[in-house]
């Protein structure tokens, strides 16, 4: 199982991250040593590349793999600071640049939401910035989110949200079989029929569903006779 | 309908009266047509199933981007009977800044590129000419660039380069296209005739067309009698 976890924390060291490695080494015991590996992401690395997506219009290569081994991920860990009384900017960039490039990028795949922050006041963030945001860009979100104000950390109880939520996103994970599903053009709202190349790439739309748009597919281009089709009288 | 002259309903926009499309026919053919494109494989779609060139603009991003493109018109044009994929028709963009002396290309460039709407303020001179066809150097690192378009186009028949570019003063402009005339383009042309397939074709042009029109009408005559 691949994990990967992105981590928008600034400082070094970072208690966000600190949070993203105990949630990484937690999901690891659930699924198993031989059987997964993680990949932290350190979003401050990649803060420039970030903000030039946007005046580019195309990622970095620094950038390009992070988006290839998030796209890739079977389980995504996320952890942000609290900012302003929501996730930071970096964080919600780092997802807007990767959404902009991909759409369909975090389509089925389980991610787990954390977030830290100065004091417990904002534990909400989690349902109310974070769930949302993933919900949005079609991710299944892990029932238990994990907050960690500075007084959590080696008080009780932090430690079973951690192996709890680690669970559910290793069961999720399992369960989705590892977020194939969608890639590979089941579901009706995430037609994408994935193939090699040439004519046989050219998924044709079931009758009465209608096609959906999605920015750069190479797979599911709408053969020209059928908008000519589309454009006669009674048709 | 006279001659020229049209009247185009309006189911899609404002109807048009009495307008001239250009560029007319010329000896009764129709020009070549080419359909343009940065980002909607739509249009390579649609230049395939007309059999018509496809040219995409290449500059201001990544090849893979410019690569898939060429490769889902290739393979659509041959999908709808045209020809091989090799033998559609296929133009590029590129965008240069050269001088005799690679240094003095970058040292002239930069302050130019650093405050262009298009260039500026975002990845450095050097990440943008490592990550997009942008090259800025010498006349042989253009022609070493632009040759490696092939690398990912296949062989293709018509190369347009943007000089006019980045706020750079006329008589700045005018020497890069008598750099670009001298001692680019006769080398390009020499370069990309090697090893290029017998079965690539050339760019239609009108005398090509005409010939082939004049060919096709006089089989046509010849079946008759």
């Amino acid at each position: 199982m691949r994990i990967v976890v992105v981590s928008a924390g600034l400082s070094v060291p970072s208690s966000t991250r600190l949070l993203g490695d105990r949630l990484a080494s937690a999901a690891v015991a659930a699924a198993g040593e031989d059987r997964s590996e993680v990949q932290v992401i350190e979003l401050r690395d990649l803060a420039v590349e970030i903000a030039h997506t946007f005046t580019n219009g195309f990622p970095g290569p620094a950038l390009s793999e992070a988006f290839d081994a998030v796209g890739g991920a079977d389980a995504l860990i996320v952890v942000t600071p609290v900012f302003s009384a929501s996730y930071s900017g970096l964080f919600k960039s780092f997802f807007d640049a990767l959404s902009s490039t991909d759409a369909e990028a975090l389509t089925g795949t389980p991610v787990l939401i954390a977030a830290t922050g100065g004091s417990a006041r904002h534990s909400l963030v989690l349902d109310h910035a974070l769930r949302p945001l993933f919900s949005y860009l079609r991710a299944v979100v892990v029932p238990t989110g994990v907050y960690a104000a500075s007084e959590d950390w080696g008080a009780e109880g932090l430690d079973a949200r951690i192996g709890r939520a680690a669970g559910e996103l290793v069961a999720l994970s399992a369960g989705t079989s590892a977020r194939s599903v969608p890639r590979q053009g089941a579901p009706a709202d995430a037609v994408r029929t994935v193939n090699g190349s040439g004519a046989g790439a050219f998924g044709r739309q079931a009758p009465g569903s209608a096609p959906l748009p999605k920015k750069d597919s190479f797979e599911n281009v709408t053969p020209f006779e059928e908008r000519l089709a589309a454009l006669r009288p009674g048709g | 309908m006279a001659r020229g002259r049209r009247r185009l309903g309006g189911r899609f926009r404002s109807p048009l009266q009495g307008f001239t499309s250009t560029p007319r026919p010329l000896d009764g053919v129709p020009p070549f047509v080419w359909h343009g494109s940065i980002r909607s494989p739509e249009i390579a779609e649609q230049a395939a199933y007309y059999g018509d060139g496809f040219f995409h603009n290449n500059i201001f991003w990544p090849a893979d981007h410019t690569k898939r493109m060429v490769e889902l018109y290739r393979s659509r044009y041959a999908h709808y009977g045209h020809g091989t994929p090799e033998q559609a028709i296929v133009g590029l963009g590129g965008q240069v800044f050269m001088r005799k002396n690679s240094q003095d290309a970058v040292r002239e460039f930069r302050p130019y590129f650093d405050v262009a709407p298009v260039y500026g303020h975002g990845p450095s001179l050097e990440e943008f000419t490592a990550q997009t066809p942008l090259t800025v150097g010498s006349p042989q690192q253009v022609i070493e660039k632009t040759l490696s378009f092939r690398d990912y186009a296949g062989d293709y028949q018509r190369q347009l380069f943007l000089m006019d570019h980045a706020g750079l003063p006329l008589k700045t402009v005018l020497e890069q296209l008598d750099l670009l005339g001298e001692e680019v383009v006769p080398v390009l042309r020499k370069e990309f005739a090697k090893n290029r397939p017998a079965d690539v074709p050339e760019a239609p042009t009108h005398a090509s067309l005409l010939g082939a029109a004049r060919k096709n009408a006089a089989a046509q005559e010849g079946a008759r009698t």
